[in-house]
C-alpha cells in the first residue's frame, strides 16, 4: 500500500518535470521560425516571376503564334497575360494590353489571373498596381489601376519601373499643310487619302518604343482646321471612307470617325467644319499582311454638288517622319502576394 | 528495493528534460549562424529595382535619336539625372516613399586602365547621410555612349566614347 | 521490474529526435531564400541586355574604340569577358550584311549572339 503510494508520488515529480522541460523547450522554437518565414521567400519568388511576366513578356494567346491576346474575346483563350509590346521589349509595356489587362468585367478575379499569370497549385492571393507618374492618366482618367483587395500584413512584393507607349498619330493642320488644297481649275476630286506602307512600319531597326503596328496598335488621323479646306462654303459632307489593301478596297469596319469635336462617334454621311477626328483599331485575324500598304480614303464628293465644298485633296504617307510621337509614360508597378 | 523504484521516475524524468533542453540549445545556435533569406531576397529586389529605373531612363525620346541618360551624361546634368531618377526609386503605390539612396559614378578608360569619376549621388540634394559602407549595397551598372561634343572635362579624354554608369543602391 | 519509468525518457528523446528534424528542415528553408534570390542577383540579365541594346543601337557605328572602351571598363568593372566582333555575312546575289557577334563570360554565366545589324 505503502509502495503504491510512494510510486505515485514519484510519478508525478518525474512528469511535472518532464512537462516543465517540454514547455521551455516549446518556447524556444517560435523564435527561430518567425526570422525564417519561409513563406515570406515563396511570396517574394512569386511576385518577382509576376512581376517579369509582366514586364518582360508579350503573354501568349492560345490560337496563333502572334502575341495579341489583349483581342481575344474569351478569356480562357489567354495563357498567359505578359504587358510586354514585343518579345525583348523589356519594361515598354502596350497600352492596349494594359487596358484589357485591368478590365475587371472582362476577367474575373482572381480566377483569370491565376490561371495566366501566377500560375501554380497554390491559390495565391495578390494584388497588382500600376501607378503613373505626376498623375498622368492612362485611360478612365485615372492615374492609379489596380486589381485584387489591399495585402494583408505579410506578403511577398516586388517594384517595377515601366514606360506605357502612347500610339502615334498623324496630324494634318489646314493652315499648315496647305498643300493638300486643290489648286488646279477643274473639278476638285475631294478625296483625301492616307497611305500606312507596312514594310516600312515594321523596319525592326526602329525602337520598339516608336513601332507603328496597324496589327497591334491604334491608328489615328486627326485633321484640324478643316475650315481652310472649305471652298467658300461653311460645311462639307463627309460621304465615306473607303479601306483599302494594296489599291483594293475591302470591308474593315473596326474604325471610328468624331466630326467638329463631337465626343460620340460620327454615323456617314455627315457633315463638318473644323476638325475630323479618325481612329483605325487592330482586330483580330488581321487582314494585313506584311508586304501590303493599307489606304484610308476621305471621299467629300457629293453628287450634283455645285461648287464643290471642300478642296481637300491628295495622299499623306503614314510614316516614321510624318507621325507624331506622344510622349511614353512612366508608371510604376508593384506587384504583392500573399 | 522500493527506495529505488520510488526515485525512478524523476530521475527519468529529470534526465528527458536535460536531453531536450541540451538538444534544443544546440541546434539553435548552429541554426542563428545562418542569415535570414530575407536579406537576399531584399538585395535582389533592390537591383532589380535600380536596373530597371536605369533602363526605363535609357529608352530613346524620339525615334533613332538620344536616351535621357545619354542627355544627362553628354551634358552633364546630374540634376536632371536626380530629378529623374531618384522618384523611380522611391515612389510606392500603397505604402510610404521607400528609403533607397544611390551614389553615380562614371567609370571611363585610360589607355589600358579605368578611372572613376563621381557623378552625383541622393545625399548632395537630401541632406540624407552619404554612403558610410555598412549598410548591405548593391550595384547596378548601365552603359552610357558619350558623342563627340560630350561636355565632360578631362581627365575624360574628348571624343566619342563608351563609358560605364555605375550605381551604389542601398536603404537609408 | 523497474522499466516502468522508461518511457518518459524515451519521449524525451523523441522529441529531440523531431526537434533536429526541425532544424534541419527550417535551415533548409533559409538555403533555398538564399539561392533563389542569389540565382537572381548573379544573373547579368540586365548586364548582357544592356550589352546588346548598345550594340544594336550603335549599329556600324560600333568602331573598335567603342569596343576596347567595353571589353577594358567590363573587365575592371564587371569582371566580365566581352567580345565584339564584326564579320560580312554573305547574301547570295547581293552586298554582304553585316553581322555582329557578343560573347559575354563572367565565369558564372557565358552568352554568346550573333544577328544581323
Amino acid at each position: 500500500m505503502r509502495d503504491d503510494a510512494v510510486a505515485t508520488f514519484d510519478f508525478l515529480v518525474g512528469f511535472t518535470i518532464f512537462i516543465i522541460a517540454f514547455i521551455f523547450v516549446a518556447a524556444m522554437i517560435p523564435h527561430t521560425l518567425f526570422s525564417v518565414q519561409s513563406s515570406r521567400i515563396d511570396y517574394d519568388a512569386v511576385a518577382y516571376r509576376t512581376g517579369v511576366i509582366l514586364t518582360e513578356d508579350p503573354g501568349m494567346p492560345a490560337s496563333p503564334t502572334f502575341p495579341v491576346w489583349e483581342q481575344k474575346a474569351d478569356p480562357g483563350d489567354v495563357i498567359r497575360m505578359g504587358l510586354s509590346v514585343e518579345q525583348g521589349s523589356a519594361h515598354i509595356l502596350s497600352k492596349g494590353k494594359v487596358e484589357r489587362f485591368f478590365n475587371d468585367t472582362f476577367f474575373t478575379y482572381p480566377d483569370d489571373y491565376r490561371r495566366s499569370l501566377l500560375f501554380g497549385d497554390y491559390p495565391y492571393s495578390f494584388n497588382i498596381t500600376l501607378t503613373m507618374r505626376d498623375n498622368l492618366t492612362l485611360f478612365d482618367n485615372r492615374s492609379i489601376h489596380s486589381i485584387g483587395q489591399s495585402p494583408p500584413d505579410l506578403y511577398g512584393s516586388v517594384r517595377r519601373v515601366v514606360v506605357v507607349k502612347e500610339p502615334s498619330r498623324l496630324e494634318v493642320d489646314g493652315y499648315v499643310d496647305q498643300q493638300f488644297n486643290y489648286t488646279g481649275n477643274g473639278t476638285p476630286p475631294q478625296r483625301f487619302s492616307v497611305d500606312l506602307p507596312m514594310s516600312q512600319l515594321l523596319d525592326r531597326s526602329v525602337d520598339p518604343l516608336f513601332r507603328i503596328d496597324p496589327r497591334t496598335d491604334p491608328i489615328q488621323i486627326e485633321i484640324g482646321n478643316f475650315q481652310a479646306y472649305l471652298n467658300n462654303s461653311d460645311k462639307a459632307t463627309l460621304d465615306q471612307v473607303i479601306i483599302a489593301r494594296d489599291n483594293v478596297p475591302i470591308t474593315f469596319p473596326s474604325y471610328d470617325i468624331w466630326l467638329d469635336g463631337n465626343d460620340t462617334p460620327a454615323t456617314l454621311p455627315a457633315s463638318l467644319n473644323t476638325s475630323l477626328n479618325f481612329t483605325l483599331y487592330p482586330v483580330p485575324e488581321t487582314p494585313w499582311r506584311l508586304s501590303d500598304t493599307i489606304s484610308i480614303t476621305f471621299d467629300f464628293a457629293e453628287e450634283g454638288e455645285d461648287p464643290p465644298a471642300t478642296l481637300i485633296m491628295g495622299t499623306h504617307v503614314y510614316d516614321y517622319r510624318n507621325a507624331t510621337f506622344p510622349d511614353p509614360k512612366q508608371g510604376i508597378i508593384e506587384v504583392a502576394v500573399w | 528495493m522500493v527506495g529505488d523504484g520510488g526515485s525512478l521516475y524523476t530521475i527519468e524524468g529529470l534526465a528527458a528534460g536535460l536531453l531536450m533542453i541540451a538538444t534544443a540549445t544546440i541546434v539553435l545556435q548552429s541554426v542563428s549562424v545562418y542569415t535570414p533569406g530575407d536579406m537576399h531576397i531584399d538585395d535582389m529586389l533592390l537591383e532589380q529595382l535600380g536596373a530597371d529605373a536605369l533602363a526605363v531612363l535609357d529608352l530613346p525620346v524620339e525615334p533613332g535619336g538620344e536616351t535621357e541618360l545619354e542627355q544627362f551624361v553628354n551634358g552633364w546634368k546630374p540634376e536632371d539625372f536626380h530629378d529623374a531618377f531618384y522618384p523611380l526609386l522611391r515612389e510606392r503605390s500603397f505604402a510610404a516613399d521607400d528609403p533607397v539612396q544611390y551614389n553615380a559614378t562614371i567609370s571611363y578608360r585610360v589607355g589600358d586602365d579605368v578611372e572613376q569619376l563621381p557623378f552625383t549621388d541622393s545625399a548632395s540634394y537630401t541632406g540624407a547621410a552619404s554612403y558610410t559602407g555598412y549598410d548591405p549595397a548593391i550595384r547596378v551598372t548601365r552603359w552610357v555612349h558619350l558623342d563627340s561634343g560630350h561636355t565632360l572635362t578631362p581627365p575624360v579624354s574628348p571624343g566619342e566614347q563608351m563609358v560605364l554608369l555605375e550605381v551604389i543602391l542601398w536603404r537609408g | 521490474m523497474n522499466d516502468d519509468g522508461q518511457w518518459i525518457v524515451l519521449m524525451g528523446f523523441l522529441i529531440s529526435i523531431a526537434l533536429l528534424f526541425l532544424m534541419v528542415i527550417i535551415s533548409q528553408a533559409t538555403l533555398v531564400g538564399q539561392t533563389t534570390a542569389e540565382g537572381v542577383l548573379e544573373f547579368p540579365k540586365h548586364e548582357i541586355r544592356d550589352l546588346r541594346g548598345e550594340v544594336f543601337r550603335a549599329g556600324e557605328e560600333m568602331d573598335a574604340g567603342l569596343i576596347e572602351d567595353i571589353r577594358v571598363i567590363s573587365l575592371k568593372r564587371n569582371h566580365a569577358i566581352v567580345s565584339i566582333s564584326f564579320e560580312d555575312y554573305p547574301v547570295p546575289g547581293r552586298e554582304p550584311q553585316p553581322m555582329v557577334t557578343i560573347r559575354f563570360n563572367n565565369g558564372v554565366t557565358v552568352y554568346e549572339e550573333t544577328f544581323i545589324v
